[in-house]
């Protein structure tokens, strides 16, 4: 157990726990921070009241009390020759790392002096700090000059973990990509991954995966394949090596799930073929491997055991996923992962099981799977229980994720049933009608053949999205419905029939009514179904209930103009329409009434 | 592919990246990518922050309102509900990933960026408590409070500038002891603070 505290500093805890008012506590802290500026001001003090004062500091940081006066105290510290000041001052250096240039290179010249330092605890701390600072220029020259060399030479183990933690400053500077696209640093990178503990490795693969991400935004992650050897080493090593012993570094049986997990991530982020050509032997390699981490999956287990065996095989999954292997592998992790959900599984479980199901969306079997499964699948489906409003974003972006990735033109009709059934279950956020907008039109635009479905589709997008998304959905709309006659007649019975229900629409489904009537109608009306009168008269009732919303209706009166245009039977009806509109309490609405009535009546005139 | 031919590839590659198109690409990198943990936060039940480590910088400001965010964003989720959430909040530019574990009265919540594995920093906290229940023998709130120094450098053991560097729980503790012990060999050198210092 850890022993020692500081007296002082638990005095002070106490006091401040013992404050029963906000104010009672800011005064205590003000007092205090009164008293440490006394301490730290004055040469002559202690170096353990020193020390205390700084990890009052610490505290009164946490409770949410700004320090910054104490930046050039706390620097002091950190240049202090004695250790345990040292380590005090570099305690608080996180709260200083955002300040101006000056305390940076101030900050800058400690850690070098620190870096050279003999003592390697010293070294220790200055490293940890280093690696918390921003990427410059600077700060990758000092890198290069200082920690390069420590990481070539032998050094203990705690050295090279905080070492290899700071080269991830390089990546994101000319001078670091240089040298980490050097020779040096490709030997470098190659020595580290044939280290056999797994602590260096934990903080090599952290510090790669950043790397190789970098290199991936910029398209140059093929320039770091030769790491891909040693990766797979490492694997094959913790996960099918009997000769080694994993045991004193297992997590709940599962040998370093965090390792092993992050260094799948990390083979992930390299191009399907890149993976496939390191080795001949490297398919039998991979699918042993990767059956390996599924069978560390048992469902009921201890949580933390569950949690660490998905995270490994969900990785796992990733990277095989998108690798050219045998049906029947991917057929045995689809039936291992159903057999996971039930009806009271947990969310951990969920989360895996659909988001591994997404990665095997290629596959028929899965889309069969969800169908069969998809009241239990998705827990808003079946429980009453469970509280929608605060649980649904996460289920509701995986679900509609999932069914999004097992469309196909086959099943296209039934993956937007089940997306419009979740998305009548919410109210919708913003962001979740742009989910929700985007994936419907692109399965929509891809895969949808049936016409009339559209039409559903497009009433339920509608009545979920805003009216700022209403745009793009007629859109698509007017472009599916041009050329398609039986579209045109079957969408306008369906109008017609919304609008004499009497039901109260959207304003974006009314906004589409005002688009597409005056130019697909005509079947309609010649046909006897519906009165031109009647559909002005049902829409104004309808308008009645968007009173606030005056650019619907200023799209009412321009559909009211095209409308009579068509049917000059409703001029009448559509000029007591236009009156009502001309003491519009929006003035823009009222000009537009007055000038469409000033026409119409010029018209008749000119008729007479 | 021999040796000789590779770096050959990497050093054409790496001339190939020093053009200008690809260091402005950087500086949008750099924007997103300070640490893949951006922070991991201790507050207990009451929203009371316990113990803060930011690995991007944040300003004095923006700590506090992510204290309060988080602790809102988790509080009013039931044990039943699923340890991860996407978080926008309007005072940061990107979205962050909220990854956080209830035990008792504590919270220990991480943020993350999208890149970063959810299931892996679950276990992560996991071994972070672990730790420092083998260091507190049976942790408990009170123990981080009076501790605080004593948490940050359990802490510094297992994340270093946001990457994760060690997940043994043996060997964040050995390295935790041993810092330790050194802190109370060098306070034994000192009479004065000895007197001072609590075995």
């Amino acid at each position: 157990m850890l022993q020692g505290s500081y007296r002082g500093l638990t005095n002070f805890v106490t006091e401040i726990r013992d404050c029963k008012t906000y104010d009672l506590e800011k005064e205590r802290v003000t007092k205090e921070l009164e008293k440490v500026q006394s301490i730290l001001s004055e040469p002559k003090s202690k170096p353990y009241d020193r020390i205390k004062s700084t990890l009052k500091l610490l505290y009164i940081q946490t409770l949410g009390y700004d320090i910054s006066s104490f930046e050039n105290h706390c620097l002091s510290m950190a240049k202090s020759p004695n250790y345990l000041e040292k380590r005090a001052g570099y305690l608080t250096f996180p709260t200083f790392l955002g300040t101006e240039t000056a305390t940076q290179d101030r900050i800058m010249r400690i850690l070098q002096a620190d870096l050279v330092a003999s003592d390697a605890n010293v070294k220790l701390l200055a490293l940890s700090t280093l690696s918390s600072l921003s990427p410059s220029e600077t700060n990758s020259k000092a890198i290069i000059d200082n920690v390069v060399p420590l990481l070539m030479q032998k050094c203990s183990r705690d050295l090279y973990q905080r070492a290899i933690s700071c080269l991830s400053l390089l990546c994101s500077t000319e001078t670091g990509w240089k040298f980490l696209t050097s020779q040096d640093a490709a030997h470098m990178l190659q020595k580290c991954l044939t280290e056999k503990d797994p602590g260096l490795l934990t903080s090599t693969v952290s510090f790669l995966y950043k790397l190789i991400f970098v290199a991936k935004e910029v398209g140059q992650q093929n320039i770091f394949s030769f790491l891909l050897p040693g990766l797979f080493q490492v694997l094959n090593i913790w996960l099918l090596d009997s000769s080694f012993d994993s045991s004193s570094y297992s997590y709940y049986e599962i040998p370093c799930p965090f390792l092993l997990s992050n260094v799948w991530k990390l083979i992930g982020l390299f191009p399907a073929s890149t993976i496939m050509e390191f080795n001949r032997q490297s398919k039998s390699l991979i699918s042993n491997l990767f059956l390996k981490c599924l069978s560390y999956i048992r469902n009921g287990d201890h949580s933390n055991r569950r949690n660490a065996s998905f995270s490994i095989s969900f990785e796992a999954l990733k990277v095989v996923s998108k690798l050219p292997f045998s049906r029947d592998l991917f057929i045995h992790s689809l039936t291992l992962i159903m057999s996971l959900i039930s009806e009271d599984v947990r969310p951990t479980t969920r989360y895996f099981v659909l988001r591994a199901l997404t990665e095997l969306s290629f596959l028929p079997e899965t889309w069969t799977n969800i169908q069969r499964n998809f009241s239990i699948l998705l827990p808003f489906s079946q429980s009453q229980g469970v509280d929608k409003e605060r649980e649904e974003p996460l289920w509701f972006h995986l679900s509609v994720e999932l069914l999004s990735s097992v469309c196909n033109a086959n099943n296209v009709e039934q993956v937007l049933d089940y997306i419009l059934r979740i998305c009548s279950m919410f109210s919708l956020s913003d962001l979740q009608q742009r989910l929700v907008m985007d994936k419907c039109l692109s399965l929509t635009k891809r895969f949808l053949q049936n016409e009339e479905k559209l039409f559903t589709v497009v009433v339920v997008l509608l009545s979920v999205c805003d009216e700022a998304k209403t745009g793009e959905i007629t859109n698509l709309f007017l472009t599916q419905l041009h050329g398609s006659k039986s579209l045109q007649s079957e969408s306008m019975k369906q109008f017609s029939q919304l609008l004499y229900s009497g039901s109260l629409l959207e304003p974006g489904l009314l906004r589409l009514i005002f688009l597409v009537f005056p130019m697909h109608s005509y079947l309609l009306i010649s046909s006897g179904a519906c009165n031109a009168v009647d559909v002005i008269t049902l829409l104004y009732r309808q308008m009645c209930y968007h009173k606030k919303l005056y650019s619907l209706q200023s799209s009412f009166l321009n559909f009211l103009m095209k409308w009579i245009e068509c049917h000059p039977e409703a001029v009448a009806t559509a000029v007591d329409i236009l009156k009502k509109y001309t003491t519009s309490q929006d003035l823009e609405v009222q000009i537009r009434a007055c000038e469409y009535l000033k026409f119409i009546s010029s018209q008749l005139r000119s008729y007479e | 592919m021999s040796s000789v031919c590779l770096f050959v590839n990497i050093q054409q590659s790496a001339v190939k990246l020093y053009s200008h198109s690809v260091m402005r690409q950087f500086e949008w990198l750099l924007k997103f990518l300070l640490g893949m943990i951006r922070f991991l936060l201790i507050i207990n039940n009451h929203g009371k922050a316990r113990l803060t480590k930011f690995y991007s910088f944040y300003s004095e400001e923006q700590q506090q309102k992510l204290v309060r965010e988080c602790y809102a964003l988790v509080t009013r989720r039931g044990e039943e509900m699923c340890n991860f959430l996407e978080a926008s909040f309007p005072f940061l530019e990107n979205d962050l990933r909220i990854i956080y574990r209830h035990y008792a009265t504590l919270y220990f919540v991480c943020g993350v960026d999208a890149v970063e594995s959810e299931l892996g920093i679950l276990d992560l906290i996991q071994v972070f408590v672990e730790t420092l229940d083998r260091c507190f023998e049976n942790v408990c709130e009170l123990d981080i409070i009076f501790h605080p120094d004593k948490v940050h450098y359990v802490l510094d053991e297992i994340i270093v500038g946001g990457l994760v560097m060690e997940t043994n729980v043996t060997e964040i503790y050995n390295a935790v002891q041993l810092a330790n012990n050194q802190e109370a060999r060098l306070l034994h050198g000192n009479k004065a603070l000895n007197r001072v210092f609590r075995q």
